[in-house]
């Protein structure tokens, strides 16, 4: 059985991982352009060197129920998804970890289908289960 | 060599062929009017020579053939004893063609068409005539001696063998194999240090005295001789597949150079008093290396820029600062040499059309001498490539069309040529192609005429059009006024797609016309895709760019500016006496509440408007062209103008409509780029269907890639309901009476024969009054196994186009695919099949299962290939996403041609599993079953037929021509269970 290497962070607390391999890099919060008429969990655009990446309100797309945070606290994951770069706002970075796959799981119904939605599975760990995002779907998502 | 090497050497080899074409093209045009051959007749010989030796080392057999045959008729003219006769001009001419008929669709060489054979096998006895012909002094010039007799009979022979393709062909491979070592030494293939050795056989020695006294066209008898000594000529096989051998004599021209001979000093020599169409001191560098160094570049101003900044606060550092200025400087000239680096003269394009015209001024049987102006003038390489296309298309227009016979000429008192000039200048940060003919100009009358005809256009509202825009008329759709189809022009598409191809670049169509005088269309480019110049505005906080090509001019209108109006509370401007609708940008955008300014002036009326403009208050409005209507933008602040680095956005915000891209500015901060076309359609909205004017016609139709149609329907307050209408065969009407009961069924006599109504809504337990409730019931006719079965729904609404996928339902149910987002109305997509499936069977358990992705992922520990022909959208995208959940990989075809001749370019452990439909356009399911089969290797691998078609004698004929199993179309479950039973069988099989 293989390992598999996820990067996570936290959304309310909550546990969420993506593979490493769909993670570009991850970075403190850069300036944010906005785009108008735009879905409200598309906070705008953002200038990563040159590149433009577009800043995804994790949150308000998962349709969490919190105040927004302020701009400059959040922390960007910048994923690489189909022809397009996604940075998705975070409340908090987390360690990268390693995880055997066989433990993993598939998605429980329970979840709410806001969430379920755009994950691949769970990951049981010893001290916690870790949310498995799907970066493929969420970009899917978007583009509906 | 590996397979993308050889596939880049050809690539390399068309793009060579396609420039020596039309290098030689061009000389051929030039000496047709009459220049001086003795100065071009060397590099064109050459240019010949090299085509013909490079196809050859490629295998492109007739390429060779027909080369060969005008290199040896051109070999009097380049010894100086003959001059070029119109008739061998146009001969070659017709040679170039073929060839680049070949270079366009190399599969007819190396397939051998026959059509190809037959033109080859006519045009080089042809051109051995001809070039006879001017020798034997039909074309006059120096004395022909007795030598003419055997040259005949030289000639003779020579058409004979060349008639025979084998023995040429042998003949030719030691020519080849030198050619070979030749071409191979200009593209710095063959390592420095092997002195360039090339030898021609015709200078190489002399066989018969007659005809060295002449020179010596006729090699092929040489070559023949010199291939026993050249050891060279025994690795080429003719018989072999030259396409799978054609890398070989690189290598051996690599490693064994060709005897050095005089023909080499010959060929050097040619080199050095080469004219101007000889190439510089090139390297071929791919275009995607430059768009990648353009991108860096663009972040290195950004990085210098703020190095700059930074410098600015460190004044007292002074040696920094002299440092940045240098950084400076060198990016700066850097940033300007690498544009330059994708920009080509357009006269690559322009010289072309010599060509073009000269053709066709003889297929119409018309006079008409071209001029090119600007050929210098640069443009970047994929715009060059954009504008090709339209501008042939307008050219062929102005000859067709626009020019008229010399006869009418004659009658309208004009000179008998026709002039058609093309100028290519710098203007305003453009580039500007303006095609001005001095034929008949447009007719408008009968363009207005034709429009109406065609239904591109009402009488009513053509009547009212202004001769501007019913010129403008000629770029609607479908538009033509050849009173015939002619196969110059005609054809119904046109100026159309000229217009939005120039468009689509970022480009302007002008055109201007007069009766009687001529057309002026002027094609307005911009010097480069990447970098555009536009005007940087701000509203509500934010900054936008807008592309200079859809800026017309800048107003302001202060406080009090009589031309400043309210009509129908609407804010307008009257400038110069046209209206000039206004539209505020962050209104539009959503940026915040009404514009103040403008609230107090709707509001109220227009004079108490004027006066509650407070004295410095003004607005800033940028007057805008966006596809043939002109409205004022209305922004809080024009800033200046730039020249921005397009980066395209994500699909999702591209739906947006109103941004085209974004750009980073000098500062690294962002600006959106306006989509002025999405803005107008977004703010005239309502303005916009009402609109009476020719620009309504011409909106392009969007293209109608990846839709799928759907039938929206209603069922009595249960919200909004659809289903692919590739699934729907007919709509129809019946009233309640016509209700009869058979076993508790219900049904309606429909054609001779009984119809099962099935009331959707009742089925889908939405409502508990199972009645129906009006006297009229409509029914959707669907077939399944080849009965019919009637939905009843409340009410048909319209069939809408879809484009995206279609979302799971959040709650699996009965009868329920998922939904689609129609105009932010969400409709439920019903699985009607399913729902038919369920009623006759009882099983109303049948949900469309979403498969977890683990199932099969995780079993198979590979993931499943397949290889998919459908033709159908909808269900090859259900089909896809069924297989791609369970984590296959999916290649999908539309047809079943497509779908063969993948397999037949693929090896059978290529793929796990085929899946097909039955019927299909080219290739049906059947067909392409027994292709496969009959492929080598190809027997065992599982195929699953996936159809509506599903009578006993279908699953037969299915069975029989090779399906292991044979689907009804759209049963999830089932073509999981199946495509697993299929793959474990064959693995346990084998």
């Amino acid at each position: 059985m293989g390992h598999k290497q996820f990067s996570t962070f936290f959304l309310n607390h909550r546990w969420y991982g993506i593979d490493v391999m769909s993670v570009q890099e991850i970075t403190k919060a850069l300036p944010v352009t906005k785009v108008p008429l735009a879905a409200e969990y598309i906070y705008g655009l953002i200038n990563l060197r040159g590149q433009i990446v577009t800043a995804i309100g994790l949150k308000d797309l998962f349709k969490m129920d919190t105040p927004r945070k302020k701009d400059e606290d959040v922390m960007n994951v910048v994923c690489k998804g189909d022809h397009v770069l996604l940075s998705l706002q975070v409340d908090q970075i987390g360690d990268v970890v390693e995880i055997e796959e066989q433990h993993f799981e598939a998605t429980p119904d329970t979840v709410a289908p806001e969430i379920s939605r755009f994950m691949r599975g769970v990951y049981k760990t010893d001290q916690e289960l870790l949310s498995i995002l799907d970066v493929d779907k969420i970009v899917e998502v978007l583009n509906l | 060599m590996s397979n993308s090497n050889q596939q880049s050497a050809m690539a390399e080899f068309f793009s060579e062929c396609e420039e020596i074409l039309q290098r030689v093209n061009s000389i051929l045009t030039d000496l047709e009017k009459g220049a001086d051959v003795a100065h071009h007749i060397d590099s064109l010989y050459r240019d010949i020579h090299t085509l013909k030796g490079s196809s050859q080392l490629f295998g492109f057999k007739r390429i060779g053939l027909i080369t060969h045959a005008i290199e040896a008729s051109l070999e009097p003219v380049r010894s100086k004893k003959y001059l070029l006769s119109p008739e061998l001009i146009d001969l070659i001419f017709k040679g170039l063609d073929l060839v680049d008929k070949i270079v366009k669709n190399p599969d007819l060489d190396l397939k051998n068409s026959s059509e190809l054979i037959e033109k080859t096998d006519k045009l080089i006895p042809e051109l051995v005539q001809a070039s006879l012909n001017s020798i034997q002094g039909d074309w006059p010039l120096p004395p022909v001696e007795p030598l003419m007799l055997s040259l005949a009979e030289e000639d003779k022979k020579t058409a004979k063998q060349k008639s025979k393709p084998a023995p040429v062909a042998k003949a030719k491979n030691v020519d080849l194999i030198q050619q070979a070592a030749k071409l191979a030494d200009e593209f710095n293939l063959v390592k420095s240090g092997d002195k360039e050795t090339q030898s021609r056989p015709s200078s190489e020695k002399v066989v018969n005295d007659k005809v060295a006294n002449n020179v010596d066209p006729y090699h092929l008898t040489k070559t023949v001789e010199t291939q026993k000594e050249n050891p060279l000529a025994k690795v080429e096989d003719p018989k072999k597949d030259s396409a799978t051998k054609m890398a070989e004599p690189i290598n051996k021209s690599e490693k064994a150079p060709a005897p050095q001979t005089q023909g080499a000093l010959d060929l050097s020599a040619d080199h050095q008093t080469a004219n101007q169409h000889t190439e510089n001191s090139t390297i071929r560098v791919h275009v995607t290396l430059l768009d990648k160094l353009m991108n860096l570049m663009g972040e290195m101003v950004l990085v210098r820029n703020q190095v700059l900044q930074h410098a600015g606060r460190q004044a007292d550092d002074f040696e920094f600062q002299a440092l940045t200025q240098r950084l400076d400087l060198v990016t700066s000239e850097l940033q300007e040499d690498v544009m330059r680096t994708r920009m080509q003269p357009i006269g690559s394009i322009l010289s072309k059309f010599n060509r073009v015209v000269r053709d066709l001024a003889k297929d119409l049987k018309k006079q008409i001498e071209i001029h090119i102006e600007g050929q210098e003038t640069e443009l970047d390489k994929s715009l060059l490539e954009a504008i090709k296309d339209p501008l042939t298309h307008i050219i062929r227009n102005a000859c067709d069309h626009g020019l008229e016979t010399p006869d009418e000429r004659k009658a309208s008192g004009k000179a008998e040529t026709g002039l058609l000039s093309i100028s290519a200048f710098h203007e305003g940060g453009q580039v500007v192609i303006a095609i001005q003919d001095d034929g008949r100009g447009l007719n408008l009358k009968r363009i207005k005429q034709k429009a109406i005809e065609k239904q591109i256009i009402t009488p009513e509202k053509a009547a009212l059009l202004t001769d501007a825009e019913a010129a403008q008329l000629i770029f609607a759709p479908g538009f033509s006024t050849a009173e015939q189809v002619s196969s110059v022009s005609g054809r119904g598409v046109g100026m159309d797609v000229v217009k939005t191809n120039i468009e689509k670049v970022g480009g302007l169509v002008e055109l201007s016309s007069t009766e009687g005088r001529g057309t002026l269309l002027k094609l307005r480019i911009p010097l480069t895709l990447a970098i555009v110049p536009a005007m940087i505005v701000r509203s509500g906080g934010l900054e936008f760019a807008i592309p200079q090509v859809k800026l017309r001019e800048l107003l302001r209108a202060e406080a009090g500016d009589p031309f400043l109006e309210n009509l129908q509370g609407k804010l307008i401007y009257r400038l110069r006496g046209q209206i000039l609708p206004l539209l505020d940008l962050k209104e539009t955008l959503k940026l915040e509440e009404k514009n103040q300014k403008q609230n107090s002036l709707i509001n109220q009326n227009i004079k108490d408007a004027k006066a509650s403009f407070d004295a410095d208050e003004a607005l800033s409005i940028a007057v805008l062209n966006g596809d043939g209507h002109t409205f004022g933008l209305v922004v809080d602040e024009i800033k200046d103008t730039a020249d921005i680095v397009v980066k395209p956005l994500p699909k999702f915000l591209k739906k947006i409509a109103c941004f085209s891209g974004a750009t980073i500015m000098g500062d690294g901060s962002l600006a959106l780029i306006v989509d002025v076309r999405g803005l107008a359609e977004k703010g005239f909205s309502k303005l916009h269907q009402s609109k009476s004017s020719a620009s309504e016609a011409l909106m392009p139709i969007k293209a109608a890639s990846e839709k799928q149609e759907f039938l929206m329907f209603t069922l009595d307050g249960a919200g909004l309901f659809a289903m692919p209408l590739v699934l729907v065969q007919r709509l129809e009407e019946f009233t309640v009476k016509e209700i009869e009961e058979t076993g508790g069924e219900k049904v309606v006599r429909y054609r001779d024969s009984l119809l099962p109504l099935i009331n959707i809504k009742k089925e889908l337990n939405l409502n508990s009054s199972n009645e129906y409730e009006s006297d009229i019931l409509s029914v959707i006719v669907v077939s399944k196994k080849g009965r019919l079965f009637g939905l009843a729904v409340k009410e048909i609404l319209d069939v809408i186009q879809y484009e995206g996928s279609i979302l799971d339902p959040l709650i699996p149910k009965f009868g329920v695919i998922g939904n689609i987002l129609d105009q932010n109305k969400v409709a439920t997509v019903i699985d009607a099949l399913g729902l038919i499936e369920g009623v006759m069977t009882g099983h109303k358990n049948i949900v469309h299962i979403k498969n977890h992705p683990e199932q099969a992922g995780n079993r198979a520990g590979k993931a499943l290939r397949v290889l998919y022909a459908e033709d159908t959208a909808f269900f090859a995208r259900q089909v896809k996403k069924i297989l791609s959940e369970m984590g296959a990989e999916v290649m999908h075809f539309s047809d079943g041609e497509a779908a063969f001749n993948k397999a037949k370019n693929s090896l059978p452990v290529d793929y796990d599993l085929i899946i097909s439909d039955i019927e299909m356009p080219k290739m049906n399911g059947y067909e392409l079953a027994e292709s496969i089969r009959g492929l080598k290797g190809w027997d065992k691998i599982p195929m699953i037929a996936v159809t509506t078609r599903f009578t006993e004698a279908d699953i037969k004929r299915g069975k029989a021509s090779g399906f292991n199993f044979y689907l009804e179309k759209l049963k999830a479950d089932q073509l999981l269970e199946t495509i697993k039973t299929a793959v474990q069988e064959v693995r346990i099989g084998a």
